[in-house]
């Protein structure tokens, strides 16, 4: 199993040939634009985006500019599947088969706000890619806890004195229970992996969704620099576990951890500071039970660890 | 779309039926967002700036791992004549500086050297040197050692002729006299002399100086680089040292280098903790006898390469600490050595412990013979009176330069770290100032930092620190093991104790370098921005698009090695 680290993206790459161009108005060090990057360049130029309300429908620039060079359709918060499922019905009727939807969501509008929309787009197996890159909070109006808020993090909502006392939403379960061709999770920090499971959702007729783990230096309340070694980190310590689900049933682990302590990728974000080494040991007692079961869904052994 | 300017709309007539997109977001200049930039800047890697020869260890390492092996070889012909030699018998500061070592294990570079060397030579690659003129600067260099080598070596590529004497008969000095060919066989230093000889240096064997030759017929050379070495042995000021059955212990290594066998008899003692005492205990061991080394201090302080010292004890070499030896006597056919037993004091000026006497009764052992190592001093009186020397030294600047305006001086005879890598450096360094001096025409000015900036590897600044390295990105590995003969073989004769390693082990082991400080257009600052703004320039590597640089500094972050650096931005500040 390759680490999948930075091996090929950048083999022949010309900056002519980006999708999406520089001048947007992602923050510095934004792990959602550096995802919209990655997953275009592996889409190639043949499709079209659907942005509901997120970071991405500032990112993208203020009417009548676009940072993208492919067709954007904004619709509200919580249509994302369902406008999405309207566009390919619409060009299969105009016989555009082969153009490639692609939904594009943050974390609030596809946990909590889009997730009705999505469930019925994703049952009907409409011929889709849903994308979520996930921040883990409502970013783009200041950082509000969102169901995929990890368990103890600050948020705007969530202060310090009473931080987010629920697990982090498992969305990857909500959308394999619906038996989808294809469900996984990727993250910027191994872009090979990335480019691998999007190439493989193109390949892929069906409703097919990629949860991107996406840092927001802003919102995360860390040092923008690190944010790729935070996504790597976030693997590393298997809060975020790198996997695919075929059928809602085949469970493939597709980067092997290096099974780092989780204080450690607490320790480099702002939004963890408050927490105690008691909340921290029951994070981490959170995190490796959810790896076995991961495993266990796998029908892996543990890695050596 | 791509306009770079932002629209101009004037009125209702001016927007479109429907709210779509009319421009692009090109005009929108992120840059004034930044105020950490990020600038390429590559640096010197550890290994090469820990070399006491020069060699830019980092670059014959990357050529070697894009299949260039005669490249690689050639960049370390840049800086030394000796790679061969100097892969065997370099005690490798580059891998003590290596980045690596903090992650798992060194780069096995000396192995690598000398499997470039080696491999050259089956190839049978040459060195290539400018044609010389037809009436060429001639300059006399006393000594063919290493510093000697070295330093015709580099006034042959300068174009000028070098004129070699030695008053031994046969080149190489300490290589040949001095190291035993269990660790340096002879045929490996013949290859690189013969390589030597081949690009037009002359040599003249059995011409000492100041014997042969008086120093006066140096006076035909505009300038003259003595490299002497230090060969004579230092004695113990001790009674009945002067007897038979004490040898010293580098007169002995000559000995046997030059085919003689010295009757040392069965039981031996070595005197000494330095480099020659344990060569002469291992070559004694060879010679068939029962070898005790003993030393005045304890392990910690001796001076001999650790690595060495280990072999010794493995090939059955005892070693007795804390004994000072304080008399000889004879006794039929043996030798009893008095011991003074020692204890360890307050540490001394260079570091290590001092030691004071004991106390108790003195040890009497009996041996055969013994041989003294107990260091060696350079013997300069061949050297004019004007020729400064200071505590067993001739004084030279870095640049090998003495009091007397036409003489320089390198190697042990002029050095304190007495080792083969600093030798090379000191006739690189001299060489380059000898040529300077002659274009110049007049004595010997100083070649400024300028030149050697011009020979330091890119950047001339401070190496890159381990921190500065991202080791996220390099799998850990094992370092190659380089296969050596048994214990059984190694007793029977001199046959080399290192064997070298296979070409596979190399391309192995070259893998794991981590090429600090060097960009290898690894695409990751590329592949990382989140703002486009990292461009490939047509030689491969990069450059930024400082128009819209946020300056998150990611790819200051994910750089592998060091390369890519965030520094205040001034010009967006004001």
């Amino acid at each position: 199993m390759s680490r999948g680290v930075a091996e090929t993206m950048g083999a022949g790459h010309r900056v002519e040939d980006e999708l999406f161009l520089p001048g947007h108005l992602g923050c510095q060090g934004c792990g959602g634009a550096l995802a919209m990057r990655m997953v275009l360049q592996a889409m190639g130029p043949k499709t079209m985006l659907v942005i509901p309300a997120c970071c991405w429908a500032i990112i993208e620039g203020p009417f009548p500019y676009t940072g993208l060079k492919v067709p954007v359709l904004n619709v509200p918060f919580e249509t994302a599947g369902a406008a999405a499922a309207g566009l390919r019905a619409a060009l299969d009727a105009k016989g555009k088969t082969d153009i490639h939807v692609l939904a594009w969501a943050g974390d609030g509008g596809t946990y909590d706000i889009g997730l009705q929309s999505l469930s019925g787009a994703v049952e009907r197996n409409d011929n889709i890619l849903y994308v979520c890159y996930d921040n883990e909070a409502y970013m783009n109006t200041g950082v509000q806890r969102s169901g995929a808020t990890p368990e103890g993090s600050w948020t705007t909502t969530t202060p310090v004195r009473t931080p987010k006392d629920r697990p982090k939403k498992n969305m990857i379960e909500i959308l394999a229970a619906h038996r989808i061709p294809y469900a996984a999770t990727a993250t910027i920090a191994f872009p090979d992996d990335l480019a691998a499971k999007v190439h493989r959702a193109k390949e892929i007729r069906g409703a097919r969704f990629l949860l991107i783990f996406a840092p927001c230096p802003t919102g995360w309340r860390m040092d923008s620099r690190y944010m790729i070694t935070i996504s790597r980190m976030a693997v590393d310590c298997n809060v975020f576990p790198l996997y695919e689900v075929f059928d809602g049933d085949r469970y493939h682990i597709t980067v092997e951890p290096k099974g780092v302590p989780v204080r450690e990728y607490f320790q480099m974000q702002g939004r963890f500071r408050h927490l105690g080494d008691r909340e921290i040991e029951q994070a981490q007692k959170r995190v490796d039970f959810e790896w076995r079961r991961l495993l266990h869904k796998a029908m892996q052994e543990p890695f050596g660890m | 779309m791509a306009s770079e300017k932002p629209l101009c709309l004037k009125g209702e007539k001016d927007l479109p039926e429907l709210v779509v997109s009319l421009g692009s977001m090109l005009w929108h200049r992120t840059g004034s967002w930044r105020y950490l930039r990020p600038e390429y800047r590559e640096k010197p890697a550890p290994c090469g700036h820990a070399c006491p020869a020069g060699n830019d260890v980092e670059k014959f390492l990357r050529l070697a791992s894009e299949g260039d092996f005669d490249g690689a070889w050639r960049t370390i012909l840049a800086a030394s004549p000796l790679p061969g030699v100097c892969g065997r018998v370099c005690f490798h500061p580059c891998e003590k500086a290596c980045n690596r070592g903090r992650y798992d294990r060194p780069m096995a570079i000396q192995a690598i050297e000398r499997f470039l060397a080696d491999q050259a030579s089956v190839r049978g690659l040459a060195i290539e040197a400018p044609p010389i003129g037809s009436s060429p600067d001639r300059v006399a260099i006393i000594g063919s050692g290493p510093a000697g080598l070295s330093c015709a070596y580099h006034l042959r590529l300068a174009g000028i002729k070098p004129v070699v004497f030695e008053a031994e008969g046969a080149l190489g000095g300490v290589l040949r006299h001095g190291i035993p060919a269990y660790r340096l066989p002879k045929d490996v230093l013949d290859r690189e002399i013969a390589m030597l000889a081949a690009i037009g240096i002359e040599f003249q064997t059995g011409r000492r100086v100041g014997k042969d030759v008086p120093w006066e017929a140096m006076g035909e050379y505009p300038a003259v680089f003595a490299a002497a070495g230090a060969h004579r042995g230092r004695r113990l000021g001790i009674a009945g040292e002067d007897g038979g059955g004490v040898l010293g212990g580098l007169e002995f290594l000559r000995q046997v280098a030059l085919g003689l066998r010295p009757d040392i008899g069965k039981r031996v003692c070595v005197i000494g903790g330095g480099n020659t005492a344990i060569d002469a205990a291992r070559t004694a061991l060879r010679l068939g006898a029962q070898v005790t080394m003993v030393y005045r201090r304890s392990k910690a302080e001796m001076p001999a390469h650790p690595e060495e010292v280990e072999e010794a004890e493995r090939e059955g070499v005892e070693i007795r600490f804390l004994l000072a030896p304080a008399g000889v006597a004879r006794e039929g056919d043996g030798i009893v050595v008095e011991f003074q037993r020692m204890a360890l004091g307050d540490p001394g000026a260079d570091g290590r412990r001092t030691i004071v006497p004991a106390g108790g009764r003195n040890v009497f052992i009996r041996f055969d013979s013994i041989l003294v190592a107990a260091g060696e001093d350079a013997d300069f009186s061949f050297l004019p009176p004007a020729v400064r020397a200071e505590k067993g030294q001739v004084v030279v600047d870095e640049w090998g330069r003495t009091s007397e305006p036409r003489v320089f001086a390198g190697g042990d005879m002029a050095m304190s770290s007495r080792t083969v890598a600093h030798a090379i450096g000191s006739g690189r360094r001299a060489a380059m100032a000898i040529a300077r001096a002659l274009a110049a025409g007049g004595p010997a000015e100083p070649a400024t930092e300028a030149a050697e900036t011009a020979e330091a590897p890119p950047g001339g600044v401070e190496p890159v620190p381990f921190e500065a390295v991202n080791t996220a990105y390099f799998e850990h590995a094992e370092r190659c093991r380089m296969p050596v003969l048994s214990m059984a073989e190694r007793l029977k004769g001199f046959a080399e104790i290192n064997l070298g390693i296979s070409a596979d082990a190399a391309r192995a082991e070259l893998k794991r370098c981590f090429h600090c400080g060097r960009c290898t257009a690894c695409d990751n600052c590329l592949i990382f921005c989140p703002d486009m703004s990292v461009r490939r320039r047509p030689d491969g590597k990069y450059e930024i698009d400082y128009d819209f640089c946020k300056g998150c500094g990611v790819c200051g972050q994910e750089c592998p090695r060091g390369v890519v650096e965030m520094k205040l931005d001034k010009e967006r500040r004001q």
